[in-house]
């Protein structure tokens, strides 16, 4: 497998009052193509801090965030931009999904933002919401979905135009353990199937269990990281 | 990017809605103010000329007669009737067409005598013969001075022979009977090119001395400013409210939608394309309201002055109305344009608690 995203001595820092928080303290990773890798640890261990940094989302107090052979700090917010919206997909625990438009148009949105022909775009969205079981329901306003459906929608959305990462943020925190599953189950063959790497918060067990790898996170870094084999 | 603009519009209606109805107030406003006003300015006129109004009135300048005829040709112009002469028995058809020192206008013969001094008068030998009058008779001439016919003796002192017919008397005596202070008046008439026949006019007598349509209507102008600056005073106000409606709705759906504009970024949307998204939005918005309110200003218009209203709606009115409207616009939602623009992905997704902490 090779590189895919590397952190040297990534920190973020916020000042609170007089208190210095460390949201995020020299963290040290590298994310191979094909990885699931999860981040896990409790709540307020910076673990969405580090998504964000990792997404280009916010930027470190200090340290390097590299994808592939680009370096963040050396890349505008315009640039970054350009990076989020063709390979790095997002799925957030409580969807984000844009409540004005169809579960259809939520999934095309990142395809319209890349400029995608329209033909195109509608036959990669019916295909997405297919595969994520949900094609029946594509028309239909946010409103009339359930969670667990939602979250497909978001998963779609995230996987619209072919990213090479996918960053969740508790992707199954809001959704009942039958829901989550199925939504790992969706995430898991998406790896088995293209290869698609993943970065996973949560402290959910059963998403740590089908991780490949797993970082465990405290006050702001990383304690260790473990390869989990086939065995395990 | 129309797709996606579009689409959010669609799902924030009431917010596009209630925007697009101050613009529109403010275009109905601002075309209906402008209309009553230009409709006072033109009743104005309308009355003027319906009193004694010139197109084009030559001040302090003797004509001669081939400057007459030469004006008197152009296409499109004809020789004011109610300057207030008249001849007695000729009534109205009888056109004293310039006056001169000593009386002689244009084309004609004399025959006999003398020009026309103080009480003189210098008949056409038409005139001359059908009267049976010679040269030192007096003669009684009505002339028509507002509205009023007015007896004057004259002496013959010369008879002309000429076809049109004119009477000849001093310019003293003319204006000593009419009041009058102008030497040659022309109307131009309404299907007639005013700035050929003004052009041609200059030719023949200094511009100075001319008063032309243009000047009348800008000295009635001048004693409407007031009016006018309390309109303009008006139009600035509404327009104001109308910035500040759009402004004021503007920040409240940046402000509601931070977690949309988060969203967008985060799928990788550019600072300067939020913006673009957020200003597409309200010229949507502006270009709406301005469709409701010019129509409703048409509709209003068309039915006040069916009623009896005058009310006149010039295309100029309308595009000015239309570039204020989006000049405002874009101004007041400037700053909410680069709140959006400059909002960070990360507060807009922490308003909600929910995710990158």
């Amino acid at each position: 497998m090779s590189e895919l995203m590397r952190t040297e001595n990534l920190s973020k820092v916020f000042k609170m009052g007089g208190e210095t928080i460390y949201a995020a303290r020299d963290i040290n990773l590298t994310i191979e193509k094909g990885d699931i890798f999860c981040i896990v640890g409790p709540s307020g261990s910076g673990k969405s801090t580090l998504l964000g940094l990792l997404g280009g989302l916010d930027r470190p107090t200090s340290g390097e965030v590299y994808f592939k052979d680009k370096q963040y700090s050396l890349l505008s917010e315009d640039k970054l931009a350009d990076l989020r919206r063709h390979s790095i997909g997002f799925v957030f625990q409580f969807y984000n999904l844009l409540p004005a438009l169809s579960a259809f148009e939520n999934v095309r949105l990142p395809m319209d933002i890349v400029k995608t022909p329209g033909s195109i775009a509608v036959e990669r969205t019916w295909n997405l919401l297919e595969t994520m079981g949900i094609k029946e329901r594509g028309l239909h306003r946010l409103s009339q979905l359930s969670g667990g459906e939602q979250q497909r929608v978001a998963l779609a959305r995230a996987l619209a135009n072919n990213p090479e990462i996918i960053l969740a943020d508790e992707p199954t925190g809001n959704l009942d353990s039958k829901t989550g599953r199925k939504i790992l189950q969706l995430m898991q063959s998406l790896n088995e199937a293209n290869g698609q790497t993943f970065i996973i918060v949560s402290h959910d067990e059963e998403v740590a269990r089908m991780a490949n790898r797993f970082g465990y996170m405290k006050d702001g870094g990383i304690s260790r990281v473990e390869n989990r084999t086939q065995n395990d | 990017m129309w797709r996606i603009v579009l689409r959010t519009i669609k799902g924030n209606e009431p917010r596009c809605l209630l925007s697009a109805g101050g613009v529109a107030t403010a275009i109905l406003v601002f075309l209906l103010l402008s209309a009553s006003f230009a409709g006072v300015v033109e009743k104005s006129l309308e009355l003027y000329r319906s009193g004694q109004v010139w197109d084009i009135v030559v001040l302090d300048h003797t004509l001669t007669g081939e400057e007459i005829a030469e004006v008197r040709s152009l296409e499109g112009i004809r020789m004011q009737p109610g300057i207030g002469m008249d001849a007695g028995i000729r009534g109205d058809k009888l056109q004293i067409v310039g006056l001169e020192g000593k009386g002689s206008v244009f084309k004609f013969e004399k025959v006999e005598g003398n020009f026309p001094e103080g009480d003189q008068i210098m008949l056409p030998e038409i005139l001359a013969e059908l009267w049976g009058t010679v040269i030192g008779d007096r003669i009684q001439v009505s002339f028509l001075v507002d509205n009023e016919i007015r007896f004057e003796s004259f002496e013959v002192s010369a008879i002309f022979s000429d076809g049109t017919e004119p009477i000849v008397i001093s310019l003293e005596k003319a204006r000593e009977i009419i009041s009058c202070e102008y030497n040659a008046v022309f109307i131009v008439l309404l299907e007639a090119d005013p700035d050929f026949i003004y052009e041609h006019v200059e030719q023949i007598v200094a511009p100075e001395q001319i008063i032309s349509y243009k000047d009348t209507v800008e000295r009635i102008q001048e004693q409407y400013g007031l009016t006018k600056f309390s309109m303009n005073l008006a139009s600035f106000l509404v327009f104001l409210v109308a910035g500040i409606g759009m402004f004021a709705m503007m920040m409240i759906s940046v402000t509601a939608r931070r977690r949309e504009i988060g969203i967008l970024k985060a799928l990788g949307v550019k600072s300067g394309e939020v913006f673009s998204l957020f200003f597409l939005e309200s010229v949507i918005v502006t270009s709406i309201g301005v469709a409701i309110g010019t129509g409703a200003a048409l509709g209003s218009i068309f039915l006040l002055n069916l009623t009896g209203g005058l009310f006149i709606l010039r295309s100029s009115m309308i595009i000015k109305g239309i570039v204020m409207c989006f000049v405002v616009t874009f101004l007041f939602s400037l700053y909410p344009l680069l709140v959006a623009r400059r909002a960070s992905v990360m507060d807009c997704m922490r308003l909600r608690g929910d995710i990158i902490r």
